[in-house]
């Protein structure tokens, strides 16, 4: 029996894009897949947040999406398989990592992480091979909902 | 290290409009750039002026503001360093190339870089401007590709990029 935290290769997952940071001319950026800085030093964080539509509907998604912008440049979501991530570098790799609210005491196997374990100094160019990767990852990702 | 703010996107908007004669998104681009090159170069380059003016022409890159820290800054900064780094890319790219670029395609990196992407159907090529160096990956035909790891703002390397956009266009 498979456990719900075990993300298979076939898996898809989602994340939320806005128009005018990670879409361009209608087809996904590359910046979309760049892990978002953190404060509060606003390094360059190692992970980018994904839902697993295997347990998180599409409606919970655009809601989450639509909740971070405030509505605004909401652009919709990107699909990839957890596959096309994991075989691309060996420092790049899907992670399962629920989240959970300990009032509630509930926890959540919806999420997973995109690891993408580069150099994140302040102001220092990205590795070409990464900028590789980054770039092929958003030719392969299926951009859905757009211009819904 | 000096940091300023760049979240005037009204100004930029008014550059545009008073970019005369001047329609085509990629010719607004570069009249934009040109000027802001010019006021640059004819002021002291440690003015507040002309360093504020180049971070208003980053912001053609986009609207940066409001959301949440999860997904974007929400006061995006960029080091004079870097801006100038990334004015001494932009004087030495042939101008021909800078024709084929639109706003679209130059985005700030979330940790302070500013990268520019040139696209001509599979191939491209993508670089990033830091404050020490620049790197860049190009895709080029037949499933060869260059890159430089470590690319330094003198014209001399700088101009390995014209070599490398002209396998593209």
């Amino acid at each position: 029996m498979t456990s719900i935290w075990e993300i298979k290769d076939d898996e898809y997952l989602y994340r939320n894009v806005y128009e005018k940071f990670h879409v361009k001319k209608g087809k996904l950026h590359w910046k979309a897949f760049e892990p978002p800085a953190v404060p509060p030093d606003r390094l360059r964080s190692n992970e980018i947040s994904t839902l697993r539509p295997k347990y998180a509907i599409e409606e919970f998604v655009t809601y989450l999406g639509r909740q971070y912008s405030k509505g605004r440049d909401y652009a919709g979501f990107f699909r990839i398989s957890s596959n096309n991530i994991n075989k691309r570098h060996p420092k790049m790799w899907v992670d399962s990592t629920p989240f959970g609210d300990v009032d509630l005491k509930v926890c959540l196997c919806s999420h997973a992480d995109i690891r993408c374990d580069y150099p994140s100094e302040q102001e220092k160019a990205v590795p070409p091979e990464f900028l590789q990767i980054l770039k092929e990852l958003s030719r392969e990702a299926e951009l859905c909902y757009y211009g819904a | 290290m000096e940091i300023l703010e760049a979240n005037n996107l009204d100004t930029v908007l008014v550059m545009k409009e008073k970019a005369r004669g001047v329609t085509d998104e990629a010719d607004v681009l570069r009249h934009n750039f040109k000027n802001a090159i010019k006021l640059y170069t004819e002021t002291s380059v440690t003015t507040e002026m002309s360093v504020n003016h180049l971070l208003k022409l980053k912001s053609l890159t986009k609207e940066i503001q409001g959301y949440t820290n999860e997904v974007f800054m929400s006061d995006f900064t960029i080091s004079k360093r870097v801006a100038d780094n990334s004015i001494e890319v932009i004087n030495a790219i042939n101008s021909e190339y800078l024709d084929y670029l639109s706003e679209s395609e130059i985005t700030p990196g979330v940790n302070g870089t500013i990268s520019i992407e040139w696209e001509n159907d599979d191939e491209y090529l993508i670089l990033d401007i830091g404050n020490e160096y620049a790197t860049y990956f190009a895709q080029l035909k037949d499933g060869n590709n260059e890159q430089n790891a470590h690319l330094v703002f003198r014209n001399k390397e700088l101009e390995e990029l014209n070599v490398v956009l002209s396998k593209i266009f």
